[in-house]
């Protein structure tokens, strides 16, 4: 049974369709990409899994038990947690204050022990920790972004284009430090635009083109696919 | 003279700052401007009167069932007016006054419109610090505000509960996608606003006569605090409070006392001019 089950799910913004029965499965351990360009409702699809937007039709399941009508506090309990689009951290606090809202669900004993653990594991965070978040460069704030989201425990993280603005030498980060977390063992479902970093973290993926799956498979192979071509480049969905 | 203009500034800045403080914690986590908070220093002022001498409580056990109805119906404001216009911003202030008539006139209807007191043990008490005199009510006054204020500035960075009110005051979208259940932290910050200006009732109706309409214009001044001290920010608004209660307090002697509330907005629109993001703002959306 997949962790994450999606099965014909759509999402209307008013008499705009966002995503028209969008299927996909993530593995527990699994690293798994979603492609597409601006607008093909990625991000839409991350929100509707968060149950930060209504989903129209289709069900959602995390481990066989329906997730579809959840809160997003309930959601987070079970062990999702997403790192948003553009980090969406807290400027005027403190790394460790954005990286302990992360794990605003867990009493504080809790949330210690795994501030502790993240800050063995990116070492570089401890030495910040009370620097204001808004203080930082672009890749800088990602990786807090990314702690912030592992504090929650996630089974699986949802990642929305974390290399979205960032340099080159920010996105060799980034892309150490999501490689930190796959030998966890945490799941992973990364939404992407930057294909070339999707190939390189995930096995598997899906192209989302103009809010329908439009082709699945090994990341690699459809990273020169003719699917992926016609998403970016405005082809028929 | 100097001296004991200083002391009334800081006095009556300590109320301001009371007020400003519960004013700008609920304006930074919901943009409202919540003018139904004198309605709910009255209504507190009220019950700590009525439980001390009609139902003879202890008088500090009065004014902390006062305090904690003050939390209650603060919440009651958000609950059941202010939850239908958050994402109606220019509703707000009219449903804010709206509020503020309905509590002021409940207080009206239930107690009447004559003026009582509510008189604390010390009510009576003066204390000479250096050659000023000080009345103990002044000075319970000040203790007030410096420990509600230590204890809300503690709240909000050294706890969850704290954190999570900065947070969605920052990017509500944000904290609800972290699992921060936003209702929860909006009833919070009104009931802490409520507490607050229960403790503005405690402090401020020894001083004054406890009447239906008795923080109406105060809640002025508590705004004017608000904008000097950069709206959200908790610190600001101690300090706007103590400048613009020193501000009045030295030109009711130093100008006229009739022009002491005037020269208040005088000041007022020169930090708007000057620095219209206030005193202390900083370039973020915070609270704390």
């Amino acid at each position: 049974m997949a962790l994450l089950d999606i099965a014909g799910v759509s999402v209307r913004f008013g008499n705009v369709p966002a995503l028209r029965g969008v299927s996909l499965s993530v593995d527990a351990g699994e690293a798994v990409a979603v492609l597409g360009a601006n607008g093909a409702g990625k991000t839409t699809l991350l929100r509707a899994i968060m149950g930060r937007v209504p989903v129209e039709a289709g069900t959602l399941t995390l481990d066989g038990e329906a997730i579809g009508d959840m809160r997003t506090s309930g959601l987070v309990d079970r062990g999702l947690s997403l790192c948003p689009e553009g980090r969406q951290l807290f400027p005027a606090m403190s790394v460790e204050d954005n990286l302990l809202l992360g794990a605003n669900r867990a009493v504080i004993r809790v949330a210690r022990a795994r501030l502790a653990t993240i800050y063995e594991r990116f070492p570089w965070l401890r030495e910040r920790r009370s620097v204001l978040a808004g203080a930082f460069s672009g890749g800088e704030q990602q990786i807090v972004a990314i702690g912030r989201a592992l504090m929650a425990a996630p089974r699986l993280l949802l990642l929305d284009e974390p290399s979205s603005g960032l340099s080159p030498v920010a996105i060799a980060r980034v892309r150490e430090v999501l490689g930190q977390v796959r030998e966890t063992g945490t799941a992973i479902l990364l939404v992407e635009q930057n294909v070339q970093l999707a190939a390189a973290m995930t096995g598997r993926g899906y192209v989302l083109n103009r809010g329908v799956i439009a082709a699945s498979g090994e990341t690699a192979a459809l990273v020169d696919s003719e699917a992926l071509a016609d998403a970016y480049l405005g082809g028929a969905a | 003279m100097l001296q004991q203009a200083l002391v009334n500034g800081v006095v009556l800045g300590a109320l301001f700052a009371l007020l400003g403080v519960g004013l700008t914690l609920v304006y930074g986590v919901m943009d409202v401007p919540n003018f139904a908070q004198a309605g709910v220093v009255t209504l507190g002022a009220y019950i700590m009167v009525t439980l001390h001498q009609a139902a003879h409580w202890p008088f500090f056990l009065a004014v902390a069932g006062g305090v904690v109805a003050a939390g209650l119906i603060s919440v009651a404001t958000e609950r059941f007016a202010y939850r239908f216009v958050r994402t109606r911003p220019l509703a707000a202030p009219a449903v804010a006054l709206g509020l503020l008539l309905i509590l002021d006139n409940s207080a009206l209807e239930l107690w009447g419109g004559d003026h009582v007191s509510l008189t604390p043990p010390y009510g009576a008490g003066l204390i000479q610090l250096g050659g000023m005199t000080v009345p103990a009510v002044g000075v319970a006054l000040v203790l007030t505000a410096a420990v509600s204020m230590l204890l809300l500035w503690l709240l909000l960075t050294r706890t969850g509960i704290g954190r999570a009110i900065r947070a969605v005051s920052q990017n509500p979208e944000a904290a609800a996608t972290l699992g921060i259940e936003l209702e929860r932290q909006y009833v919070t910050a009104f009931f802490i606003s409520g507490v607050l200006a229960g403790l503005a009732a405690f402090a401020y109706a020894p001083t004054y006569a406890v009447f239906p309409y008795m923080a109406d214009g105060v809640i002025f001044d508590g705004f004017v605090v608000v904008i000097l001290g950069g709206l959200g920010n908790v610190w600001g608004a101690a300090l706007g409070g103590i400048l613009l209660g020193l501000v009045e307090s030295l030109s009711a002697v130093y100008v006229s006392a009739a022009y002491q509330t005037a020269i208040g907005f005088v000041v007022l629109l020169l930090v708007i001019v000057l620095r219209p993001a206030g005193l202390f703002a900083t370039t973020a959306r915070r609270v704390a």
